[in-house]
């Protein structure tokens, strides 16, 4: 996952605490090995180098989070997309700033998009590509996973008064320790970081950061039509597990205001805090937009 | 398909029920290896064994239910006794117990007329691991040992294609190898609160406490330390790259110098002496428990060329010396048996001049494996499958209970010449059952 996780643990005797994270740590080692791209014998890898008609028999733990990819692609009208590769590699350099593709690019790429192409056998655990060449990435979500599992560990550890940080982007409440209303958060502006947009107190649930940096783009996957568009700056998710933030925060940076406030009244504890582009559409002197119905956020004048 | 069905992955084969006894870090490994088989691979859980039945037990047996579908079943059994009892269609079981209980369990389950895969170290009693030999023979089952290596596509490529066919390496005159270990990664296992195996329990199967249950790799009469533990798989590779070469030698040293609580040597450096057809190979390997540098990786070097290799995904490297004709190994990068990297640098030599430019030798030419060598399935996957596929009857085991032993000599005999403090000799018939 190329990313550092940290636990904080609220637990009187130490040793037993730093044991429970050594466990929770081999378990994220343990799904790296299952799940990284860069790995040739993961399961993603194996399903990356399917044939058309083969069954990929997969781990548990691929097999579930292919499954959460899948729901909240539904979820987001095909916003986030984990085999959303062959697209940036068309409409982007590696700095992610823009090239311009052939229009037959476009096409070939868009056509090996889409985990529509992705069929998933609940009877079997195994997922078969309805499209060879199909390229999946679960960096847009895998982190959420993997917090989850960590949070799992943890449980059973009876070590639930515990804040699981998956890198700087994802965070998970696993509850709050005694005494504490909340841990608390801070949003900043990643083109300013002195500036804090806004403060909140994480009380269950999970939060999620996406951005991007001044001249990159992002790429919206779901139509030819669309392609690279600037979005939004950055993109909080608020969501009751750090999955469906993971994988929103990203969706966050491409959905109108529209969809972003209809996926929110249609999730439960769910809410999203938005910092517009300049050029995006109907862009206001407003910094922050924040949608959802989580009370507690304070947005900062 | 291909891929699949080159691993066995075709109906109609013969189904063999196979139970996991010891379901722990690595009977897990075995088991998700085995799972990501597939519907169509003929191997079906029956049942689970081990003694932590709030921890691993519980883990086992939960994911097998879930593979249900599949026609898995995760019976679950504290007492390996009963489970060999009660399950009457058996053909193999998976052992993947502490080292000390290899060879009680592997006889067992020879006796009820089962096929044996055994995790290594095959024992940590150069007794009880001849007598599962000989056990195995008696009831004419079959017992692979664990050195998953052995069955590994690269390291099979590397050996047949690269050492000798090529002959890159040309002749053989060392060894060297490595498994270093954080200390962060070596840290003491602990246990979830409430889940302890009851005393009684612990006592019945050899261990004094829980700490010691989690722990056992680091205790004598258990384990064998860091140096069965890590040390094996590379020493049996040492060996199998020399044609199953046995040392004469071991000369070794080590302590408990780090971690004052284990009473395994906690780092161990050993010399073997491998006399060969080709001459003498001098092989030395080096575990740590507190420094992580340089991973793991096997080193054979020849007087034309070098091989590292490593399990670790990715690594592989063929050196050719700068001595050596680029011509004499363009005929194999022409056949696609090894791809040219970075050619070598070449010492320039300026028209007139008529000194001699003395420097560091000019670095070797760089080549890799092709790609087409990467491991595309789990690690352990082919070295199961090719268990599955020989009680089959359609291959060979790669690493049977004899070369399993061969291993447990060589490495084994490292802590007892670390104990010693001097140079052991071995003699052929000390590697044969």
């Amino acid at each position: 996952m190329a990313t550092v996780f940290e636990l904080y643990i609220v637990e009187e005797d130490g040793d037993y605490a730093r044991q429970g994270a050594q466990a929770a740590f081999a378990e994220v080692d343990r799904l790296e090995l299952e799940m990284s791209r860069f790995l040739s014998n993961s399961d993603i890898s194996r399903l990356n180098a399917a044939e058309l008609g083969q069954s990929v028999a997969l781990g548990i733990d691929s097999f579930d989070c292919l499954c959460r990819a899948k729901e909240m692609f539904g979820k987001t009208g095909g916003a986030f997309d984990i085999s959303i590769g062959a697209l940036y590699d068309c409409w982007l350099h590696e700095d992610r700033t823009l090239r311009q593709p052939s229009p037959t690019e476009i096409q070939h790429a868009h056509a090996l998009t889409g985990l529509n192409h992705l069929e998933l056998d609940e009877e079997g655990f195994c997922a078969e590509v309805l499209t060879e060449g199909l390229q999946f990435d679960l960096g847009g979500i895998g982190k959420g996973y993997a917090a989850e599992k960590v949070a799992e560990i943890l449980r059973e550890w009876s070590l639930g008064q515990a804040l699981v940080l998956a890198g700087a982007s994802s965070v998970l409440s696993v509850s709050v320790p005694e005494g504490m209303s909340g841990w608390p958060m801070k949003l900043r502006n990643p083109e300013n970081p002195n500036e804090v947009l806004a403060r909140f107190e994480l009380k269950e649930g999970a939060v999620s950061g996406s951005g991007r940096q001044k001249g990159q783009h992002i790429i919206d996957p779901r139509s030819v039509d669309v392609g690279a568009v600037k979005g939004r700056l950055a993109a909080w998710s608020v969501a009751p597990d750090a999955i469906a933030a993971d994988a929103s925060s990203t969706a966050f940076m491409m959905l109108s205001d529209e969809e972003i406030n209809g996926y929110c009244l249609a999730n439960a504890k769910t809410a999203a805090i938005i910092m517009p582009h300049e050029d995006s559409v109907g862009f206001s002197n407003q910094t922050v937009k924040c949608f959802g119905e989580l009370e507690e956020i304070e947005l900062e004048a | 398909m291909i891929a699949n069905s080159a691993l066995g992955q075709n109906s109609g084969k013969k189904d063999i029920n196979i139970a996991l006894l010891g379901a722990g870090a690595q009977g897990q490994v075995l088991m998700n290896a085995i799972l990501k088989l597939g519907r169509n691979s003929g191997i079906k859980f029956r049942a689970v064994c081990d003694i932590w039945e709030k921890g691993n037990l519980r883990r086992v047996s939960r994911t097998l239910k879930a593979y249900g579908r599949l026609g898995h079943k995760g019976t679950a059994y504290v007492d390996y006794q009963e489970m060999l009892e009660k399950e009457k269609d058996l053909d193999a079981v998976l052992v993947a117990t502490p080292d000390f209980w290899h060879g009680e369990h592997t006889i067992a389950c020879f006796e009820k007329g089962l096929h044996v895969y055994c995790e290594k170290e095959m024992s940590n009693s150069l007794e009880s691991a001849k007598n599962m030999v000989l056990a195995g023979r008696k009831a004419g089952k079959l017992l692979q040992i664990g050195h998953q290596r052995r069955s590994n596509p690269r390291y099979i490529y590397c050996n047949d294609n690269i050492i000798k066919e090529a002959n890159l390496l040309n002749r053989i005159t060392n060894i060297s190898g490595q498994w270093h270990r954080s200390r962060a990664g070596c840290v003491d296992l602990g246990w979830p609160d409430g889940t302890d195996i009851p005393k009684e329990t612990l006592k019945k199967f050899g261990f004094d406490n829980m700490s010691q249950f989690r722990n056992w790799r680091w205790y004598k009469g258990l384990g064998g330390g860091p140096i069965v533990d890590l040390g094996s798989h590379q020493i049996d590779v040492y060996s199998w790259f020399l044609d199953n070469a046995k040392p004469s030698s071991v000369m070794a040293s080590g302590g408990v110098d780090y971690w004052k609580d284990h009473e395994w040597y906690d780092n161990a450096i050993a010399i073997f002496e491998f006399p060969t057809k080709k001459g003498l190979v001098r092989a030395s390997y080096e575990t740590l428990t507190t420094n992580s540098s340089n991973g793991y990786y096997e080193l054979f070097m020849g007087d034309e060329g070098t091989l590292l290799i490593s399990e670790s995904a990715g690594r592989g490297e063929i050196y050719r010396e700068s001595w050596v004709e680029e011509a004499k190994w363009d005929p194999w990068v022409q056949k696609g048996m090894i791809d040219l990297e970075k050619a070598s640098a070449k010492a320039e030599v300026k028209a007139g001049d008529d000194e001699v430019d003395v420097r560091e030798s000019a670095t070797p030419a760089l080549y890799r494996m092709p790609k087409s060598t990467e491991m595309k399935v789990p690690y352990h996957q082919p070295h199961l499958v090719n268990f599955f596929e020989s009680v089959r009857g359609n291959q060979t085991l790669n690493c049977p209970g004899e070369i399993g032993y061969e291993t447990a000599v060589m490495v084994l005999k490292v802590n007892e010449a670390i104990a010693a403090a001097r140079k052991i000799e071995l003699k052929p018939e000390d590697f044969e059952v």
